[in-house]
């Protein structure tokens, strides 16, 4: 190695390296064909350098953070850096070896200088349809084969030219075959733009430099991570949780975590979470590690925190071969589930060790159901449905967002209901905020969403909701939050409730569904929060007057427009905190949206 | 037209300072002036500008403004007390919004403030369906308890979003017209008024902002009318709009929405009207100030305009000029992190500024940086109406340089250096994401800092050609002088292009070009100078953005031309997204005339500024760096440069307001307007 390289180049290359994530980022929404990708951005991209460490990558979903890495690696290895030549492109979408489910599939770029490779682009992005049991997300599955075609790394073009054979082969396995075509080109586009810019860059500066302010930058960034770790009391704290089921029995699935902090390392440990389910809620090892890395980039205080190679360096996960975070062909893993409650249960591991940095439960689902019928008039088969969302977990100081999306996903947006109307069978009753659904606490958890609509003629209905068994937790003091249902009340018959996983339910026109989300969870004890602040959660709706006077101890006056009456409110405060001691349980509201 | 009124004046507040251009027709010139801003009263800040100019009001023939009162409000929440009256059972969507998180890591993420508070939305019986046909009639015992309601809350301003409104908005004209009856006080924005489009959050966003801002347009309209009735100008003002065209002050009063982008947007007009004029069809236009860097493309001649924008954490609507703003301006300050460099986002504003102000700035600013290379003159900067600190400058630089081991002028090249690769990546994203390639563009650089950083993104970019236009410095005031009058219509059709009654399209295109022309007439636009585009909205079936397909304005559409209209959609969505699919259906969602009253400036020879001969500036030279080396440098009065002069870097050009930096292996000629069109004549990349 030369001398240090100067900070102003090294600067220069940083951005160019981001810019360069970001152009990706920029062809593939353009270029895109699925709302899910430019819509919803569902994707993530990123940029490597040769020994697939980490230079940039662009905002998009944050579960695809690190887990990229595993495809590119995959690729490496099934081929070998030196079997590749420029315009090599790749394919690869397996669970057990990139970890997410068979429908997010990943593209590498191979980018050669001189006929040496240097770089790779990868993206990763959610393909409509890759073949499964049912469409959409099928519930019930029992192997991977049914959830679609799995494809390992494979070449897709080859010095430029498509290898037509193999993409001939995805598109005769996916319902929607031409949405497929649309999104794995602009992918491929994209990444090639990315090769343009890299290469450009290494032209401009040349390789030794590029390497030498690559070391720089993952030096600078592994000391700012490092530092933060260190600053993190060293110990082993622990967690646990379940989801509810595998979708096949009701038995619970449990997670055990351990966070092992050791100076400037942490290593999530999730030895003792139960083995392999028959049902799909399986993960690959990509995606458990991936949670570690998320983990810390949630808890690194800063909003936009730097992600390269260098931040994660000394952050790792274990898991037992076999279990669900290490799980063995041929599990089904179509749900990502057990890796929300992974990176929630890490959060609330270090609570303890770091109160200020954590939030109470977030929002552990994406709470997905789906309608699907034929159109009357023309036959076409037709699929509508949408991911709902909750509240987000409370921290100190803040109370969490209402109605927000869940904790892996990013910029991912909900769907109109002008929309939903136009091109479902639907009329939607309501769209709404649950009051006191969120955890109360001294910072009170996010709203859940209640949704009410009823079939205009008959359709199929499925449903994939999750976290009744472990709600979303409060921390300190503060409560949980409220759990998901959905109910169905077909005309002139009892409801009936707890329709949480369900396939192949039949709804009669005129019957009405009732979705409910989970609530964020609270923080800290509810009789400490500011009794203005519990005014105006009463005045916007957001917590009932029962509430605010049994759970929060405020009490208000009866007017329209109430005010705080500040004696009896201490006087209330009193009390409640003193039969809180006496039953070591502090008091409680049901929460009914 | 008078012998008096002669004068035709373009007024562009801004946060800072007041820009004005007038044409002289007597004299045959262009006046500018420049004054602060007055915050609160920024009626008073224009008079001051005409003052410095005018003398007798009576002269004046035309007064276009662009203004920043509805921003102003929008941004420091001081916007109308407002109410937001929906459908009821959706009375959470503009606080659920579109439950999207855009900052991925941010464990303590939360949305903006939104403007109108739960406790002030309320809902009413009434619905339709996805068709647009009534599923439950509007309540009207609903709506005279929410309007009690609204008073106890002093509720000033109103904005109304049903459901499917953007198909039939009868329930919201109907719950409009009550509110009008009963609470005349209230300020009523229905969201029909103001956005035909579904997607019910993006439209009840609109509806909010627009009444948000709109008292406060029409409060500040009314102080500006009477100061200027007061001095004897009683004509029409015209104000600019977002999407490039001015529109009459009294017709803007309720969609003040309309008129947020205001000010910035005039540049780009006048972008779009040199493209023209210099035959450039596509350029780049850059602004740099001291907190941002504004980018918009003129293509083809046009603005670029967006139908759809998120600004400060809401979405609007509405066509607007496609602004791009970054993080990045004079103020930016360089700092360091774990080692390494770092230059904004943080920037040290207007308080206390650069430490060059002489405000107490402490930290390296690119300003500073600017002044260390010799590239400002201390003594010129602001026409010589602020005298910078050099040492101050070289302080803080030199310190900050130490601690990189750097000597001086490396340290401030380098600062430069990181922030102009910034600002071209930037402008690089953002012209991929239209899928154009910057180096068939040239550049247009404007405002007080973006002719002294142009040449050298230029070099970024691979881009050889820059323009610097005449008053650089009040480029939006001088667009807007350019501007057409524009107004926008359309009617939701929401039908197959295989299903439509091209009848009932044909008698739509006719029915809102009537209601335009009435409009315009209405503005003083003689018929001759009507201009109406029709546009079809199309979409695919299966997804949710449209894309506008113009189509003949003078021919009736029928059956037969549906083939060649969907092949021109495909067409487009293939040049716009890089793909299309010919084999799929498409959907027509809106049909929309776009009207324009004509400005007969654009294609007359635009004056040449009336400068004070004698209050230019004499040349002199300074040692300036480029590249490490301190080059004995000319510094010219950009008055005393002469139509048709040659003349080669490096040298810097000073005007009020505005400096331009020519570096070496660049060469500067004037052209017949006075405009700088500066071309790369060789060497590589400093």
């Amino acid at each position: 190695m030369n001398a240090k390289i100067d900070p102003i180049t090294t600067e220069v290359i940083r951005n160019a390296f981001y810019a360069t994530a970001e152009d990706m980022s920029a062809v593939l929404n353009r270029s895109s064909y699925s709302p899910v990708i430019y819509e919803c951005h569902d994707y993530g991209v990123s940029l490597y350098n040769e020994n697939v460490e980490l230079l940039a990558q662009a905002p998009g979903t944050p579960y695809f953070t690190g887990g990229l890495e595993a495809a590119v690696q995959a690729v490496v290895d099934k081929f070998g850096l030196e079997n590749m030549k420029s315009g090599d492109v790749f394919a690869v979408n397996d669970t057990y070896m990139v970890g997410a489910h068979l429908n997010d599939v990943d593209i590498v770029c191979v980018y050669v200088h001189e006929g040496q490779p240097v770089g790779f682009g990868a993206i990763r992005a959610h393909w409509e349809d890759v073949g499964a049991a049912t469409p959409g997300h099928p519930a019930g599955t029992t192997e991977i084969y049914q959830e679609g075609l799995r494809i390992p790394p494979v070449r897709i073009m080859s010095g430029g030219e498509l290898v037509t054979d193999m993409v001939d082969l995805f598109k005769l396995n996916s319902r929607t075959p031409k949405t497929l075509m649309g999104d794995m080109n602009a992918m491929v586009a994209a990444a090639r733009m990315g090769e343009k810019r890299f290469l450009g860059l290494i032209r401009r500066f040349g390789l030794d430099v590029i390497r030498q302010a690559t070391g720089e930058i993952f030096e600078a960034t592994e000391a700012k991570f490092r530092a933060f770790i260190s600053s993190i009391p060293d110990g082993v704290y622990e967690a646990e949780g379940c989801n509810d089921n595998d979708s096949v029995t009701d038995d619970p699935v449990w997670a055990k975590v351990k966070v092992i902090v050791d100076g400037d390392r942490l290593t999530v440990d999730t030895t003792g979470s139960d083995r392999q389910h028959d049902g799909n809620i399986n993960v690959g090892l990509p995606s458990t590690k991936a949670m570690a890395k998320l983990a810390l980039a949630f808890l690194y205080p800063s909003a936009t925190p730097e992600v390269n190679h260098g931040s994660f360096k000394t952050v790792d996960a274990i898991a037992e071969k076999g279990s669900i975070y290490w799980s063995q062909e041929p599990v089904a893993g179509m749900r990502p589930v057990p890796v929300m409650l992974l990176l929630d249960l890490i959060l609330k591991a270090l609570a303890p060790a770091i109160p200020d940095r954590v939030a109470a439960g977030l929002p552990g689902d994406s709470w997905n159901w789906e309608c699907y019928g034929r159109n009357t008039e023309t036959d076409e088969f037709w699929l509508a449905g949408e991911s709902m969302n909750g509240g987000w977990g409370a921290s100190k100081g803040l109370d969490g967002v209402s109605a927000i999306t869940h904790s892996v996903a990013g910029d991912f947006r909900n769907v109109p209901i002008e929309t939903q109307e136009a091109r479902c069978p639907i009329l939607v009753h309501s769209l709404r905020l649950g009051t006191d659904t969120g955890g109360a606490g001294q910072w009170r958890g996010g709203l859940n969403t209640v949704k009410e609509f009823e079939a205009l003629e008959q359709l199929n209905f499925q449903t994939h909701f999750e976290r009744t068994k472990t709600p979303q937790w409060g921390l300190f003091g503060g409560h949980d939050g409220a759990i998901p249902d959905v109910t169905v009340y077909p005309p002139g018959e009892s409801p009936t409730s707890g329709l949480l996983k369900a396939s192949g339910i039949v709804l009669e026109k005129g019957t009405r569904v009732v979705a409910r989300t989970g609530g964020g969870g609270g923080y800290g004890n509810p009789l400490e929060r500011d009794p203005e602040a519990v005014l105006e959660d009463v005045l916007n709706g957001y917590v009932s007057r029962d509430a605010a006077r049994s759970v929060y101890g405020v009490v208000l006056s009866d007017a329209d427009e109430p005010v705080i009456d500040t004696t009896a409110t201490e006087e209330l405060r009193r009390s409640l905190a003193a039969s809180a001691a006496d039953s070591g349980e502090p008091a409680r509201v049901s929460a009914e949206g | 037209m008078t012998q008096q009124n002669r004068l035709r004046v373009g007024v562009d507040i801004g946060g800072t300072f007041t820009d004005l251009v007038a044409f002289d027709d007597a004299r045959g010139g262009m006046l500018i002036a420049k004054t602060p801003s007055v915050p609160g009263e920024y009626s008073a800040g224009v008079i001051n500008a005409l003052d410095e100019v005018i003398d007798d009001y009576g002269e004046i023939e035309l007064f276009i403004n662009g203004t920043t009162a509805p921003l102003n409000a929008f941004l420091e929440r001081k916007g109308a007390r407002t109410a937001l009256i929906t459908t009821r059972g959706f009375g959470d969507v503009y606080v659920i919004r579109r439950s999207n998180r855009s900052r991925m890591y941010d464990l303590h993420y939360t949305h903006a403030e939104p403007l109108v508070p739960r406790r002030h939305t309320f809902e009413v019986e009434e619905r339709l369906n996805a068709r647009g046909e009534v599923v439950t009639p509007l309540n009207e015992a609903d709506l005279r308890k929410i309007v009690g309601k609204l008073r106890q809350a002093k509720i000033e301003s109103v904005a109304l979003c049903f459901l499917h409104s953007y198909i039939n908005p009868e329930h919201e004209r109907l719950a409009a017209e009550f509110l009008r009856r009963e609470a005349p006080e209230i300020f009523v924005s229905p969201s029909y008024e103001i956005c035909r489009e579904w997607r019910e959050y993006e439209r009840t966003s609109t509806a909010v902002i627009n009444a948000y801002v709109s008292p406060i347009l029409k409060n500040y309209l009314g102080q500006l009318e009477t100061a200027l009735t007061g001095r004897g100008y009683d004509d029409k003002v015209f104000l600019m709009q977002s999407n490039g065209g001015l529109i009459d002050s009294g017709e803007s009063e309720s969609k003040a929405l309309l008129t947020l982008m205001s000010g910035p947007v005039g540049a780009c007009v006048g972008s779009g009207v040199l493209s023209r004029k210099l035959d450039e069809p596509n350029m780049i236009c850059i602004d740099m100030g001291g907190t941002s860097f504004e980018v918009s493309l003129v293509v083809d001649g046009k603005e670029s305009v967006v139908l759809e924008t998120n600004f400060e954490g809401f979405p609007i609507r509405a066509p607007m000029v496609d602004i791009h703003s970054v993080g990045a301006g004079g103020g930016s300050i360089a700092w360091s992190e774990s080692g390494a460099l770092r230059v904004g986002p943080k920037s040290a504003g207007a308080q206390p500024g650069p430490a060059c102000y002489g405000r107490g700035g402490t930290e390296p600013t690119v300003t500073d940086a600017n002044v260390v290379l010799g590239r400002i003159d201390p003594d010129t900067f602001l026409g010589g109406r602020m005298k910078l600190d050099e040492e101050a400058a070289r302080t803080v630089v030199g310190e900050f340089a130490r601690s990189f081991e750097f000597g001086i002028e490396e340290m401030a090249e380098g600062i430069l250096n990181v922030i102009n690769s910034k600002m071209a990546n930037a402008i690089r994203t953002m012209t991929i994401s239209k899928g154009i390639d910057p180096r068939e563009f040239s550049l247009i650089a404007f405002g007080g800092a973006g002719p002294m950083h142009a040449m050298l993104i230029a070099e970024e970019l691979e881009i050889g050609r820059v323009i610097v236009p005449n008053v650089a410095g009040q480029f939006s005031a001088w667009g807007m002088l350019n501007a057409d009058i524009r107004h926008d219509q359309s009617q939701p059709i929401n039908l197959r292009l295989s299903g439509l009654d091209w009848e009932a399209v044909n008698q739509g295109y006719t029915d809102m070009e009537t209601r335009l022309a009435d409009l315009l007439k209405d503005e003083g636009v003689a018929e001759d100078q009507m201009r109406f585009l029709r546009y079809l909205e199309m979409r695919y079936i299966s997804q949710e953005y449209t894309l506008s397909v113009p189509v003949p304005d003078d021919v009736a559409l029928g059956a037969d031309d549906a083939a060649a209209l969907k092949a021109r959609f495909d067409e487009l969505y293939l040049q716009n997204y890089g793909h299309s699919n010919p084999q799929e259906e498409a959907q027509v969602a809106n049909i929309r005339v776009e009207a324009r009253g004509l400005n007969a400036l654009q294609d007359q020879e635009q004056p040449a500024l009336l400068a004070d001969e004698d209050a230019a500036a004499p040349d002199k030279t300074r040692e300036v760096v480029f590249a490490g080396q301190r080059r004995e440098t000319p510094f010219v009065d950009r008055a005393n440069l002469q139509q048709g002069e040659k003349r080669a870097g490096p040298m810097i050009i000073v005007e009020l307001s505005c400096t331009t930096v020519v570096p070496p292996d660049w060469e500067v000629e004037v052209d017949a307007m006075g405009n700088l069109l500066i071309t790369k004549t060789g060497g590589s990349k400093s």
